[in-house]
């Protein structure tokens, strides 16, 4: 089975009694591939969580139809879909004295009886699922005391122990420091590799994003969704034109956006290794551009370790790269 | 299963129960000697008086069981309050079915003005009854508005905001029929406001204590549904629980149990928020299977304790349980809340 998820001629928003029904985005045919790390990808407020909750059967779509493994989603029973799908959301849990481990034991709820009594297995699973995503040490601790990766990372193996074929999670990096992101990114990683499972996750962060994903969702509201690998939506210019907007433009090179400043700066940089990595950052944060002629009014060569910055025809030796933005800003003004 | 410490923490409760048990059957405003009490108790009542008989076997015995269940119930409903509208400060007065039992009283007092403040002796068993059926159906009107609204609504939000509202307005409608009352009824709908055990007669125990085990009995089957609504209503529904109905059954069986309890009672204040805290401060759990039988047994022991403190010796017969459990109950959830938040700062 190839694709776990298929929307034919989908329509989805939300209906309201005063002003009629809003649609989100052109009729669309979608599909989720199975065994892939899916991405959602678009601007804040072009409608990804309402996409994800359109097609886990958590929002009724305006019109058209969700075939998840061949059958229709609307017949599913609820407890049938809770061993299909499983979801991490954004949701923050506002009790003070659930434990990790109870936390995750509701994965197993589907799967119980009547008094939720869990079996040796439910409870092997639970601690399987916290060793995968490295809570092991962590199921007697309060849910509320662990920071926000921690908590994401117990909500995944609620999801993990929930033993569905596939996962959404919609935002999973939102809250996460730098070092966190890349973990999960990881994780789910090895989600898709490893364990079978298919994920299709939500993000605005385009960065993680391109490096992560094995394919991607497109959207911006209004616009008709595109699907592909990462590298080719961005060959094909499609990632610029969803996402920028005025002041902003998507360096295809770097996989980055960067403002478009006016009246550049040129200049001419001979630097090789680590300080010619972040010397070139600083100088394009200020709004220099690198150029090839070594003719150049600016010019930067590192000898000897340390930067030689001349200024038309004045050289300065600078150690620090602080130094040389000093002088640069100063050349600036008096230009 | 259950972990050993929690079993340990559980019979020390039951110790507490057992002991307050009989505590509140020993002293009382008037004084029993305990070989007396036990006589009485055990069945021998050759050489005790037949006004201490009286006063055991009538009024303390009955006193007794109505505190205990009556915490017990009101304990549990504050416990699927606070979890169903995931709201630390909620309790079972919240939808407004104890104003809508106080509203049936005032209607009574206005249309009869046969409620006079010698009804609340006991001696009058028509009064008796009169209250307790319009207290009751004045809770049943507004839980049947709540339970409409809730089918109709599905959000806990939502319900929660009109249930006040209800509140407000059932409040309202006291007041003003309060305004149109007569003086001695006011007095008297004032006295009916602050609460008591003693209004249960052994006539009436057994109906009270069967509604109300019957009442935590369905609360019990909740518990795999209150578990699920801790994560917040999209992960419950996601594995697999209707929201929807699973809302208007908790919204059902708190709103029996608070009737039943107000209209034998009158309001009885804070120990339907104060419990649920002490349980999970205790147990140290949100686990619904251990909170909501730990809810019981402590909502009972409080009672039962606030009952003793109403009734000290030294007092002209026994104090306002609403006052009594509010002067105990506050203190307790402040104490525990600091306690918690020292904890959590180390």
């Amino acid at each position: 089975m190839k694709n776990l998820i298929q929307c034919n001629q989908l329509e989805i928003g939300y209906s309201s009694k005063t002003d009629g029904s809003k649609r989100l985005f052109p009729v669309f045919d979608l599909q989720l591939n199975a065994g892939e790390l899916t991405a959602l990808v678009g601007p804040n407020g072009a409608g990804k969580t309402t996409l994800l909750r359109s097609i886990s059967g958590n929002l009724k779509p305006i019109s058209g139809k969700i075939f998840l493994m061949q059958k229709e989603l609307q017949y599913y029973q609820a407890g049938e879909l809770a061993k299909i799908i499983s979801i991490v959301t954004t949701d923050k849990i506002v009790d003070n004295h659930i434990s990790v481990f109870d936390v995750v034991a509701t994965g197993r709820y589907p799967y119980t009886g009547f008094w939720a009594t869990l079996s040796v297995l439910d409870k092997e699973i639970i601690f399987s699922c916290l060793e995968l995503v490295g809570m092991t040490d962590f199921s007697e601790r309060l849910f509320h005391r662990l920071s926000d990766g921690e908590r994401q990372k117990v909500m995944i193996a609620k999801a993990l122990s929930q033993d569905t074929p596939i996962i959404f999670m919609d935002e999973p990096a939102a809250f996460l420091d730098y070092p966190s992101k890349i973990e999960l990114m990881h994780l789910l990683q090895k989600l898709v590799r490893q364990h079978q499972k298919t994920i299709l996750y939500s993000s605005h962060d385009l960065d993680h994003v391109l490096q992560t994903a094995d394919r991607l969702w497109l959207i911006a509201q209004g616009k008709p969704i595109q699907t592909g690998i990462p590298e080719q939506l961005v060959l094909d210019g499609l990632i610029e034109s969803y996402f920028t907007r005025a002041g902003l433009h998507f360096d295809a090179e770097k996989g980055k956006f960067s403002h478009t400043f006016s009246g550049k700066k040129k200049i001419f940089i001979k630097a090789e290794g680590i300080n010619g990595i972040w010397l070139r950052n600083a100088l394009d944060r200020k709004g220099f551009v690198e150029s090839d002629d070594s003719q150049c009014e600016l010019k930067i060569e590192i000898i000897d370790q340390k930067f030689h910055l001349t200024i038309k025809t004045k050289i300065y030796v600078c150690i620090k790269i602080e130094e040389i933005l000093i002088q640069l800003s100063e050349y600036e003004k008096a230009d | 299963m259950v972990p050993v410490r929690k079993i340990w923490i559980f019979g020390v409760i039951t110790g507490f129960l057992v002991l307050l048990f009989f505590m509140n059957l020993f002293f009382g405003s008037v004084i029993i000697p305990f070989n007396q009490v036990i006589r009485v108790l055990i069945g021998n009542i050759n050489g005790t008086s037949q006004t201490e008989t009286l006063i055991i076997l009538n009024f303390r015995l009955p006193q007794t069981y109505t505190a205990l269940f009556a915490g017990a119930a009101l304990a549990v409903a504050g416990l699927m309050m606070q979890t169903l509208f995931r709201n630390p400060l909620v309790d079972p007065s919240i939808l407004g079915i104890s104003s809508g039992a106080g509203l049936g009283v005032a209607l009574l007092m206005f249309f009869t003005g046969r409620i006079g403040s010698e009804a609340f002796a006991g001696a009058d068993w028509f009064g008796h009854i009169g209250l307790t059926l319009s207290a009751f159906l004045g809770s049943l009107v507004v839980l049947s508005l709540i339970i409409f609204i809730s089918s109709r609504l599905g959000n806990a939000i939502t319900l929660l905001i009109v249930g006040i509202m209800i509140a407000y307005v059932v409040g309202a409608l006291v007041g003003l029929v309060k305004y149109f009352s007569q003086k001695e009824d006011i007095y008297a709908f004032a006295i009916w406001g602050l609460g008591s055990f003693s209004n249960v007669g052994n006539s009436q125990l057994p109906l009270f204590i069967g509604t109300i085990v019957f009442g935590l009995f369905l609360s019990l089957l909740m518990m795999k549904s209150l578990n699920l609504m801790l994560l917040g209503e999209r992960y419950a529904e996601n594995l697999g629980l209707n929201i929807r109905i699973s809302t208007i059954y908790i919204v059902l069986i708190t709103g029996f149990l608070t009737a039943i309890v107000t209209a034998y009672t009158g309001p009885v204040a804070f120990l339907g928020l104060a419990v649920p805290h002490l349980a999970r401060s205790i147990f140290k759990t949100a686990d619904h299977k251990i909170l909501l039988p730990a809810s019981m047994m402590l909502g009972g022991v409080l009672a039962l304790f606030c009952n003793l403190v109403a009734r000290l010796p030294g007092f002209d017969g026994s104090l306002p349980i609403n006052s009594i459990t509010s002067l105990i109950g506050a203190p307790i959830v402040i104490w525990f809340i600091l306690k918690h938040r020292n904890f959590s700062a180390s």
